[in-house]
């Protein structure tokens, strides 16, 4: 039951995330439930497991996207990657500041990437407009983690 | 033991590569028919529980305009009556006149119902996966509609499902006609800000309140599917094209329910 457990917790992240948070949109953005999933599960379970399951979870929603292919897979793997590194270097995952730095970053890392391939593709893009709805994004992925901290330890059975 | 899970780890990210270079080969279509098949019907079930959140925070926010727009509807639909009857007589007229010249008669397209499964998981790009696919009779390039108004265009289809680029996706691109003035220009998506219709000749007249249809250029989509209303006019005289702000006629988000145009 151990490793199938972190497969089906992102199999309904990324579910929920493509269907029910995306036609929902609250404030008009889609929160980013599936990253922290990963960062959850990458802080708390084996370096493999939690990389597994952070590329079913992107698999899943490169399946439901329109547009680069892969971009999820390998984005949420570098996540579960970088958050087993830095909890290997001594970072703990307990602490808010660190989460919060995570999910941000991340969330930021995600978006650039998508919006430079618009930009590679000569699409006119409004940075204000992106800042903005970047913004609004934050908030609601912080809100979701505030949601699921009390719950990360049922990850780790 | 380290060796052993370094060695996992470098076989899963081969995986994760794998997989997108099968991709770009066209490779993944067994993976893309299981999700179909498994993933996506319970989809189905999530977007219609998040479109109904969706509508009633929306709704509880603008509860306040809900006097003044029944009132402003009202007077709209009698309008609307109006009109009809006398396109009625209008098209009666036009069959008659087709039939004298030897036109042929234009084929309406056949409609297919498919509820929308999935959404673009993200929050630059706009797609929306239908639950219905190339066994229905879809193809890539058909127009998808609801309501009336255009929504967009399929662009990727498989047995069970298929993937539309709606209008207001940054990549989107169609030739629009101002049904009114005849102006043409090129509409296409941005991100977080509606619709643009730009390449719009200085010589054209364009006015606030428009309505703007796809031209049918090119045969992409058929002709006449209305895309939007004009919002506002950016007109440089120094520019060689101007440009106006749309706004979509289809409500892009929530929706749960779309049709594709299909034999036209």
């Amino acid at each position: 039951m151990r490793p199938i457990k972190p497969l089906l917790i992102v199999v309904l992240a990324a579910l929920l995330q493509a269907s029910f948070l995306a036609a929902w949109r609250p404030a008009g953005v889609i929160p980013n439930l599936l990253l922290v999933v990963v960062i959850f599960l990458a802080a708390t379970r084996p370096a493999s497991g939690a990389l597994a399951a952070a590329l079913m979870g992107g698999l899943l929603l490169d399946l439901a996207s329109g547009s680069d292919f892969g971009l999820r897979m390998g984005f949420y793997s570098l996540v579960a990657l970088g958050v087993v590194v830095v909890k290997r270097l001594g970072g703990d995952y307990d602490d808010w500041a660190l989460l919060v730095t995570t999910v941000i970053a991340s969330a930021l890392v995600f978006n650039l990437a998508v919006l430079a391939n618009l930009a590679q593709a000569h699409i006119e893009i409004s940075w204000r407009l992106a800042g903005v709805r970047f913004g609004i994004e934050a908030v609601f992925d912080l809100m979701v983690l505030g949601l699921l901290k009390p719950w990360s330890r049922y990850l780790d059975v | 033991m380290k060796k052993r899970g370094g060695s996992r780890l470098l076989a899963l990210m081969a995986a994760g590569a794998l997989l997108v270079w099968f991709n770009s080969r066209g490779w993944t279509r067994p993976l893309k028919v299981l999700a179909d098949y498994t993933v996506f019907p319970i989809g189905r079930g999530f977007v219609a529980v998040g479109s109904g959140v969706g509508n009633f925070f929306h709704t509880a926010s603008d509860i306040h305009n809900l006097t003044s727009q029944n009132a402003k509807l009202e007077h709209e639909v009698a309008t609307l009556r109006q009109k009809l009857s006398e396109d009625a007589e209008l098209r009666v007229q036009n069959d008659t006149l087709r039939r004298q010249l030897g036109f042929n008669q234009s084929i309406a397209g056949r409609l297919i119902p498919a509820a929308v499964v999935a959404y673009q998981p993200d929050n630059f790009r706009q797609y929306l996966t239908l639950g219905r696919g190339s066994n229905a009779g879809i193809k890539e390039g058909m127009a998808v509609v609801t309501e009336g108004a255009l929504v967009g265009r399929v662009s990727e289809v498989s047995a069970a499902t298929s993937k539309v680029a709606l209008v207001s996706d940054p990549n989107f691109r169609i030739n629009g006609l101002d049904q009114e003035t005849r102006a043409s220009g090129t509409v296409h998506g941005q991100i977080g800000a509606g619709l643009v219709m730009d390449k719009i000749a200085q010589s054209d007249i364009v006015k606030t309140g428009d309505t703007v249809i796809t031209s049918g250029l090119g045969g992409e989509l058929p002709k006449g599917i209305i895309i939007g209303q004009v919002q506002a006019i950016n007109v440089n005289n120094n520019d060689v094209f101007q440009t106006a702000l749309v706004a979509p006629a289809a409500k892009l988000a929530h929706l749960e329910l779309v049709f594709v145009v299909i034999g036209q």
